[in-house]
Formats: structure tokens, C-alpha cells, sequence
């Protein structure tokens, strides 16, 4: 059986030149990751029911939001600002930080199962793996993210610019990138995919709530007000708003939210790897 | 170059490799040679410290003490190159349940720098080998038990490995898998490829492995082929049944006399042989008494008793 053929002697040798450069290079990196990438999107055609929360649920929660506190809300809202123009922001917010707790749970079942022992004995980039869950996961998101953008026009939304619609959700990717890399932390290091679900839907109710998503800080307590403006998730609900719908200038969220993501990934992302290669 | 596989390199070799969880020590000082081309059995029973061996060689789990190469590389300093030349197939199939049959190998092929093209042929070729053609294109959560090893056997041999390790492949197949699945591992053992078995059958080591550790408790209690492992035990045992039910207690004081230690039960006796000359000892004598024999037979320990004997008395030990 030719299949089953051993290295013959001089392919061995070009192995073995290979084999001692310990580095994988760069395109090698992304060739991996790609493939990775391709195996997660793969994946979601065996279990399409893993694309209703990023279907189903935005056009749920877009609706829903608007008609139930849209006219609570009208009156603590800014003059001239409708709730629609208020919410629609938070969606994608909200969709786009929360949207990343399936890449944790999606990591931790790759350890509860056997395949991550075939990845981590594989001469591959050891961010690979990780990587090619982010990426398949913001790919989801996206398309949540064109569904929340279909029903929220449907309702009445409208942009400012174009530009600014997507420059307010590129700043939003980039966090949920970062946010991303804390759930691929938690993914290495919880035992069960259920505890990491635990774990993030703990830390991240709260932020969600506390933060200017779907109320304006100003209707809130003071001694709210302070955490409620240093979360991560306000800043960038803020300057989405500010970009999507020209509320103000967006400069300064902006910043501020992408330093968050820059600072969550540069943190997390190396963790993720030690936790991922050192997990027995 | 500092290291390489040129010819007289040992496949693995293992030198005092320690491995702790805890309290517990799971590997305790094992060395092991497996040469190029051979297929070499770890054999044990459960929590003997083969899977954690098997790890350890793959890169999975860091080395506590001691130390190992695969095709000269140092595991725990050039984990990368290890990679490289290895192939995995552990105690359950760690295929992408997600992925079709297809998928899964054409995944492989990718990660390790196949192009494209290539990677289907591989993939395509063996799902052949593999008779896995025709559930190519279905969910590998949909495959049999036995299909899914094939699927994970067939994923560790993409890049055609120099090393394979093959940690309990037949746990939990039936016995007609089981020797489809042997004849594979002697294909490839025949192509020249390296593997390391771990089983708990002696019988599937006896069958498929040139050299032989028995390990229990993370040591190494035994070595050798499969015929040496019978004779370290002397495990020879003569039985004779005598024509007539009433020689039986004089039959066994004979024996008794000529093997030191002998058994009637239900007309057979028994007693243990440890060398060729105490047979013709006792059939001279047994002739003297004008004893007729029904039937006189000997026989040798088989592999799994002496499996059970090498493991129980290395508990004794302790």
C-alpha cells in the first residue's frame, strides 16, 4: 500500500532540514489560521442552529427594545434624539462584545473533546487555533450584524454617513476582538464549556447593563455614573453613536475604546497561548 | 546540524523520564530504545503510565525528569521539530465531529502546509485505504465507532509520519475491526514507518510488536519479545490423567516427588515443571508403578498469564 509509505530517505531529509527551524513563518501562520478559519465557518453548516442567536436574536432584541422602552425612554433622552437612533448603536454593541462568548464556549469544547490534542501535535502556530475561532466568530457577527441593520432600517433607522456606519462598527469589532481573546482566556483554563458560559455571562451582564447601552448615563445614579463611564462598553457604545448617527464628535471614544481592545488583547492574547499549550 | 536523524539514531529513545501529578507518580524513571522501522508495545493496565508516555512523546504534556527524542529530537527543547515527524492517534478519535469525513483529512493536509491539490489527492487516498470513501462526504459525528478510528488513524497519517504513536487503537472494537485494524499497522511497519503501540491485550502486543515493555504503576517490570516475556516466567505447567480413577493419589505423589508441588482434581493432575529432565524422571517412574496414562500433556503459561503474574507480584512489591 503506497498510501501508507514512510518518508522515503531524501524527502526525510528536506523534513528534517524543516523540522529544525522552530518558527513557523508568517505565511505558514496564515495559512493555518485560515484553515482553522474554514474549519469553525465548516462547523456552523452541521449545526445551523448555532447561527440563531446571530439571526434570530438581534432582529428579537432590536424590535423588542425599541417598542418596549422606546416610550419609556423618550424623555431622558437628549432633545431631538429618537430612541431608535439611541438603541440601534447599543445593539450592535451589545451584539459585538456579547457575540464573543461563543468563542470561548466553542474553545473549551474542543478541549472536552480529543481534536485539540491532534491541533497541539501538529507543527502549527499554537495561535492558530485560537485565532481561526475569532475570526470565524466575528464573521458571525458581521452577519448579525447586517440582519440588526436590515430590521433597524425596517423600523426607521437611518445612518449619518456610510463611512461613519462602518467605522462605528469597525471600532466595535475591534473591542469584541479584544473581548474575544478574555473569552478565549476563560476557554482555556474553565473545565466545562458551561463554566466558561458561566463565567462570561457573569462578567458581562453587569457591563452591559451599567454602561450607556440602552439607557444615557445622565438618567443614572452618580455613584453609578462613575463605573458606568469608565466601562469599556460605554465608551464604545458612545462613539458608535457618535459615528453612526453623528451625535457628536467621536474622537475621544474612540480612542479611548480602542485602547481597551489594544489592551485586552495585548494581555490576554498571550495568556490565552501559555494557558492553551499548557492544558492537560 | 547539532542533531538529526541519520541512520543510527534510534526512533525514540527515552532516558529516566519521570512524569507527577501531584503526589501521584504517574512515569517513574523509564528508559526506552525503540529502533527505526519496528513496532514496539507498551503494554500494561490501566494507570500503568502509557498514555502519559505517549503524551509526554507528543508534545502534549511537559516532561517532569529525565529525557526523550523522536528521530533524534529533543521533545522538550525542539517540540516543534517533534512535531513535525510524528503522527497521533489516541485512546479516543479525536476527529472534528463537525467535519465530514473529507473535511477532517483535507484540514490535516492544510495545516501541514500541503498546497490545496495536494492536500485533496492525500485526503482522497485515504479515505480509500481507509474504505471510508463512501461516507467521504457525511458528518463524522454520523460515523460508527469503528469508522471514527479509522477516520482518526487515517488523520494521524496526512503527512506521512516517521513516528506514529498509536495509543490503545482497538479499545472498545470488535474483534473483527480489530484485525483490519492490526493488518494496517503491519502495512505501515513494512513501509518503515516507526509506531508505538500501547494496549492492554498481550495479545495485541504478540501480535504486532517485535519488542515488548510491560510497565505497571509507571515502571518498567518486564522486556523483551514475546517469547522471552513467557520464559521469564516459567509457566510450564504437566498435567496427566490416569486411566484408572484409583492411581490418582499415587499418581500424585509421584509427582509431587519429581516436581516438589502437585494437584488432583476431578482425576487430572498438575504439576509445574521448571526443567526438560523432570519428565523423563517421572515417566520412568511412572512406568516402574505399572501406572496406565489416559493422556499426559504440557503446557506453557499463555501471554496473559503472564501478563497477570509480571503485574500482580510488581503489586506485591510495593
Amino acid at each position: 500500500m503506497s498510501v501508507l509509505t514512510a518518508p522515503a530517505p531524501s524527502t526525510d531529509l528536506i523534513r528534517t532540514a524543516a523540522a529544525a527551524k522552530r518558527r513557523v513563518s508568517f505565511r505558514a501562520w496564515a495559512r493555518h489560521s485560515g484553515a482553522m478559519i474554514r474549519r469553525n465557518l465548516l462547523s456552523i453548516k452541521a449545526d445551523p442552529e448555532e447561527l440563531l442567536d446571530v439571526t434570530i436574536f438581534p432582529i428579537v432584541m432590536t424590535v423588542l427594545f425599541t417598542y418596549v422602552f422606546g416610550g419609556a425612554m423618550k424623555g431622558s433622552l437628549p432633545k431631538g434624539t429618537n430612541y431608535l437612533e439611541f438603541l440601534v448603536p447599543g445593539i450592535f454593541t451589545q451584539m459585538l462584545t456579547f457575540g464573543t462568548m461563543s468563542v470561548g464556549v466553542k474553545l473549551s469544547t474542543d478541549f472536552s473533546k480529543g481534536v485539540i490534542d491532534r491541533f497541539r501535535s501538529l507543527p502549527i502556530a499554537r495561535s492558530a487555533v485560537l485565532n481561526g475561532h475569532i475570526v470565524a466568530s466575528m464573521l458571525r457577527l458581521l452577519l448579525a450584524s447586517a440582519i440588526t441593520m436590515a430590521v433597524a432600517s425596517a423600523l426607521g433607522f437611518r445612518v449619518h454617513t456610510a463611512l461613519g456606519f462602518f467605522g462605528g462598527l469597525g471600532v466595535l469589532m475591534g473591542l469584541g476582538v479584544g473581548v474575544s481573546w478574555i473569552a478565549v482566556y476563560i476557554g482555556s483554563v474553565a473545565k466545562t464549556p458551561a463554566a466558561v458560559n458561566g463565567i462570561m455571562q457573569l462578567a458581562l451582564f453587569p457591563l452591559m447593563f451599567a454602561s450607556s447601552i440602552f439607557a444615557p448615563v445622565s438618567s443614572m445614579p452618580s455613584w453609578l455614573q462613575h463605573f458606568v463611564n469608565i466601562n469599556p462598553l460605554t465608551t464604545a457604545a458612545d462613539s458608535a453613536r457618535e459615528l453612526m448617527t453623528g451625535s457628536g464628535p467621536a474622537a475621544h471614544d474612540v480612542l479611548i475604546t480602542l485602547a481597551w481592545a489594544l489592551g485586552f488583547t495585548l494581555i490576554f492574547a498571550p495568556l490565552s497561548i501559555r494557558a492553551y499549550k499548557r492544558r492537560s | 546540524m547539532t542533531t538529526g536523524n541519520t541512520g543510527t539514531t534510534p526512533a525514540i529513545q527515552v532516558k529516566g523520564l519521570v512524569k507527577r501529578f501531584g503526589e501521584q507518580v504517574a512515569v517513574d524513571h523509564v528508559d526506552l530504545t525503540v529502533p527505526t522501522g519496528s513496532v514496539f508495545g507498551l503494554l500494561g493496565p490501566n494507570g500503568a503510565g502509557k498514555t502519559t508516555i505517549v503524551r509526554m512523546l507528543s508534545t502534549l504534556l511537559p516532561l517532569d525528569g529525565g529525557s526523550a527524542t523522536v528521530t533524534g529530537f529533543d521533545v522538550a527543547t525542539q517540540p516543534h521539530a517533534v512535531r513535525r515527524v510524528i503522527g497521533l492517534t489516541g485512546q479516543y478519535a479525536a476527529v472534528d465531529e463537525a467535519l465530514s469525513g473529507r473535511e477532517n483529512l483535507y484540514l490535516i493536509g492544510r495545516l501541514l502546509d500541503m498546497p490545496v491539490k495536494a492536500a485533496r489527492a492525500r485526503a482522497d487516498e485515504l479515505l480509500e485505504t481507509f474504505v471510508l470513501t463512501d461516507s467521504a462526504k457525511k458528518l463524522a459525528k454520523t460515523y460508527s465507532g469503528g469508522m471514527r478510528r479509522r477516520l482518526d488513524l487515517a488523520a494521524s497519517l496526512v503527512g506521512t509520519p516517521a513516528v506514529l504513536f498509536l495509543d490503545e487503537p482497538t479499545t472498545g472494537l470488535d474483534p473483527h475491526r480489530r484485525s483490519d485494524l492490526w493488518e494496517i499497522v503491519r502495512d505501515l511497519a513494512r513501509n518503515g514507518t516507526t509506531v508505538l503501540l500501547t494496549t492492554q491485550y498481550m495479545e495485541e502486543a504478540e501480535a504486532l510488536a517485535e519488542d515488548i515493555v510491560v510497565m505497571d504503576k509507571g515502571r518498567i517490570i518486564a522486556k523483551g519479545t514475546a517469547a522471552e516475556l513467557k520464559q521469564q516466567v516459567s509457566g510450564r505447567t504437566l498435567q496427566a490423567r490416569p486411566t484408572a480413577a484409583a492411581d490418582g493419589a499415587l499418581l500424585r505423589e509421584l509427582f509431587e516427588d519429581a516436581l516438589g508441588r502437585a494437584e488432583l482434581d476431578g482425576g487430572l493432575v498438575t504439576g509445574p515443571l521448571t526443567e526438560d529432565s523432570q519428565l523423563n524422571l517421572l515417566l520412568n517412574r511412572i512406568a516402574a508403578k505399572h501406572i496406565d496414562l489416559a493422556e499426559i500433556t504440557t503446557t506453557t503459561a499463555s501471554l496473559d498469564e503472564v501478563f497477570l503474574q509480571l503485574t500482580t507480584t510488581s503489586g506485591d512489591a510495593k
